[in-house]
Order: C-alpha cells, then structure tokens, then sequence
C-alpha cells in the first residue's frame, strides 16, 4: 500500500457510497481478476479492515473458508438482495479464502514437525538418518552408530542427534527429500561443500530450514505456495531450490573460510527476501 | 566535532565491552544469548562461523562474539583472541561423553597470553537435563581451583529455563569494571 491509510479509508468510503458496495463485495464482484490476483487483494482488504480484525485473527490458523466468508458478508453487510439472486459473489470469496486456509495448515503441520526433536532411541528417526547417509554416500560404509564418519556428510561430531536443534524432525526430513528426489543436486554440492569452498552439508541445510522458515510468511513465499499448492511435498520443493541457490551464491563469493559463512548467509536471505517471482530470485 | 562532543563519544566507547563466547559444538552458546536478549528459542540452528550479539545490561553494551563450536573451526578461534575484556566458556553439563574434549580445549586456552587480564566465566549450561553434572563437580574436573591467572566463576545455569543467566552476565560485568573502570 502506497498511498497514506487514511486516504485510502476515504477513497473506499467514497466509492462505498456511490456503489453501495464494500471493498471486499467489489473485489468479489470483479470477473476480469485472476484467482491469485484477487486472493491477494481480499488478504489485504482483511489486513488493513477495522471490521474485520476477528477475521483476520481466524485466518491466522487453519480455518473453513464457508464459515468464514459468511461471517465476512455478514459482518461488512453485503447486499443481502444481491447475494440471493447472485452466483458469483460468495463462490468467488469461497474460492479465495481457501488458499489461505490450506497455507495455514501446511504451516501447523511444519511446525509440529519441527517441534519434534531427533529422538536417538526412536527407531523411525534412526531409520530416517541412515536413508540420508544411503542417499548421499551409497558405496560407503560407516563403522559404527557414532562415528566420526558423519563429519563426511558436514555433521559436527559423532553423533548428527545434537545437530538439528530447533529444527527437530523437519530438518532431516528436508536434507531427506533433497538427497533422494534431488540426488544428483545434493551429491553434487556435497562432493563441492568438501572440496572447492568449504562448509558442511548438513548443517548448513539444517540452517537453510530455519532460513526458509524465517521467510515462509513473506508475500511472494505465501505466493509460491498458492500457486504450487500448500503441501509438505511443495515446502521440500521450494527447500531444495533454496539450496541449490544457496550453493550457488555461497560458490560466487569466493569466501577465504567458513568464518564468512553468517555473512554470505545474511547477503543471500537479503536477496531472496525482495518481493518478487521467488523462483525467477532463486534461479538468478 | 567539538571537545565535548568527542569526550563523550570516549565515554560511551568506554561503556561497550567485549566478550568471546566459546565451547564445544552444541554447549549452548547461541541460546544463552538469545534467551538473554528475550529472543525465540525455538528456532535454533548449529552455528556456522560465527554471530555477533550485543546484549545490553545496566549502562553497559555487551558485544559478544559468539563463535561455532565444531571441530574444524576451532583452528579458527584464535583469530578473535584479541582485546577482550571477557572470555565465556559454555558447558553441556550432561554431555559427560566429551567432557574430557572439553577439557582439553579449555586448558589449550587458559594457556593462552592474549587473554592475560580477562575475566573468565564458565557457564555449566543445561541443569534442567536429568543427568546434568553440577557446578562443583564439572569445576573438581576441569581443575578450575587451581587457576590463579585469571579472575574467574563458574555459575550453573539453564539456557531454556533461563536460570542462573543474568547472575552469570552480572558477574562478568562487574568483574571487568571493577578491574578497568573507575566507579562513577
């Protein structure tokens, strides 16, 4: 929003007493929109309404996309003899605020795994990080549970468990999915990562977790999942691509050592945190 | 820039003190000083390289160098060894498997002349944890009666619950004003 709030509030009480319409009804109304367009510009109606901050509070979690756009057309008084004899209206509401909801959920189900710390006696999680080892090192045998082996794979010590902190389950899960459906990425900026400018693999993607995480919230993130579809298998996706980008930019620096690591980090989250198409960000 | 003007720029300068914070890979560094700072810990990750945090406390602006802990950077340590007013070293206080590492690299850096004059604290994180070693007993073991060239303290804490932080970060400061500082 660029111009001052309250002239924006008068702007809409103008046109709300020529059209007889509330911003959200028009939004609604407008057929030549696309989705995604109108999707954005209802988020940022409920955003900035005065109305609506119950609603806005309800979107910040899961939530029915129906009960919710009856309480909005209930609330901001839509035309009650319009939305009888109309079809597009509320269908149109429906359709998006669905999005946002799905967006929601996928958060909540990142968030409970995030809040899951590796756990050394549980056999899933052990089976989980020797998938990682298999997918990234095949022809190799480690000798033992704890090992100094790990180091290979940018571990810091003999045990990965202490590794993934904060990041819980959801950071392992994410190095999992980049090393099998991404393996030839993986193996490649692993076989970089203990070569040309060093840093080790793992835990830089247990911070490119938290990196992600960091950022999930912003506009073209939230995009890319409207688009893409809100589902744990996309937020691997879009892991993987912030790797690789990563690993590209972190090569590009040159850094003389490891200690330039935060630094580049920090340049590389003020790139991909400008609002544009993320995937053209990650891809340059 | 008057006279007045770069007096009390000496004099703000005077009240920023720095700090280097260091231990083995997973002591706690990082969260020690974010939940100091009242920030989310909830969200860590292993440190790579190293974080600058400044923490305020009193009139005083702590910068602390919060540097990674894992092996392969440990030969880097040694480029933050100059001009500090402190040394911190953190604790897993249950991880009894490494304590011996922990003492090896504790002693490698008492040995240390760049940190003639510091103030030395040991930070014996993670008592919440069942199995924790106490302050006393991590202290008997890293031999830390015995040392006579620094001022130093260990103090237990817990980087989650909070406890025994700000008594720690209050130890330091005062030991370092009232070595450098004349009192106002």
């Amino acid at each position: 929003m660029n111009c001052p709030i309250f002239l924006w509030r008068i702007y809409k009480y103008i046109v709300h007493l020529f059209t007889g319409r509330s911003e959200i009804e028009r939004i609604c109304y407008n057929i030549e929109l696309k989705s995604l367009d109108r999707l954005a510009l209802i988020e940022t109606s409920v955003d900035y309404s005065k109305q609506l901050v119950h609603i806005k509070k309800d979107m910040k979690s899961e939530f029915d996309p129906g009960d919710v756009a009856i309480k909005i057309v209930e609330i901001k008084g839509f035309n009650q003899e319009l939305l009888a004899f109309d079809s597009i209206i509320l269908p149109n509401l429906i359709s998006a605020l669905e999005p946002i909801s799905l967006f929601q959920g996928l958060k909540k189900s990142i968030e409970k795994k995030q809040k899951i710390p590796y756990d050394n006696n549980n056999l899933e999680h052990e089976a989980s990080l020797e998938r990682l080892w298999e997918a990234l090192l095949p022809d190799v045998r480690r000798s033992a549970r704890l090992s100094k082996e790990w180091g290979t794979l940018g571990f810091q010590g003999m045990d990965p468990a202490t590794d993934f902190r904060g990041m819980g389950i959801l950071g392992l899960d994410n190095l999992i999915y980049f090393s099998t459906q991404h393996s030839e990425d993986a193996r490649e900026i692993l076989k970089n990562s203990n070569s040309k400018c060093c840093y080790p693999f793992a835990i830089t993607g247990i911070n490119i977790t938290a990196l992600v995480l960091n950022l999930i919230d912003k506009p073209h993130f939230k995009i890319y999942f409207f688009k893409n579809g809100s589902t744990l298998t996309q937020f691997n996706e879009l892991y993987s691509l912030v790797f690789i980008s990563f690993d590209r930019f972190y090569q590009s620096k040159k850094p003389k050592s490891i200690m330039e690591f935060n630094t580049i980090k920090k340049e590389f989250e003020t790139k991909i945190s400008q609002n544009s198409d993320l995937v053209q960000l990650l891809r340059n | 820039m008057g006279l007045l003007t770069v007096l009390k720029k000496l004099k703000q300068k005077e009240k920023e003190l720095r700090i280097l914070m260091l231990g083995l890979d997973n002591a706690g560094k990082t969260t020690i000083l974010k939940k100091f700072n009242g920030e989310d810990i909830s969200t860590i990750s292993p440190t790579l390289g190293f974080n600058i945090q400044t923490l305020m406390y009193k009139e005083y602006k702590l910068n602390i160098w919060d540097i990674g802990g894992q092996k392969t950077l440990r030969s880097y340590w040694r480029n933050y060894y100059e001009e500090n007013d402190a040394v911190i070293w953190v604790i897993d206080s249950s991880d009894i498997r490494r304590i011996d590492d922990c003492k090896f690299e504790l002693k490698k850096l008492l040995e240390e002349e760049k940190f003639a004059g510091a103030s030395f604290l040991v930070f014996a994180n993670k008592q919440d944890l069942d199995g924790a070693m106490t302050s006393e007993e991590i202290s008997k073991y890293l031999d830390l009666e015995q040392l006579n060239t620094h001022h130093w303290e260990i103090m237990s804490c817990s980087a989650v619950t909070g406890l025994g932080l700000e008594e720690g970060i209050d130890w330091v400061v005062k030991d370092i004003v009232s070595r450098c500082f004349v009192l106002d």
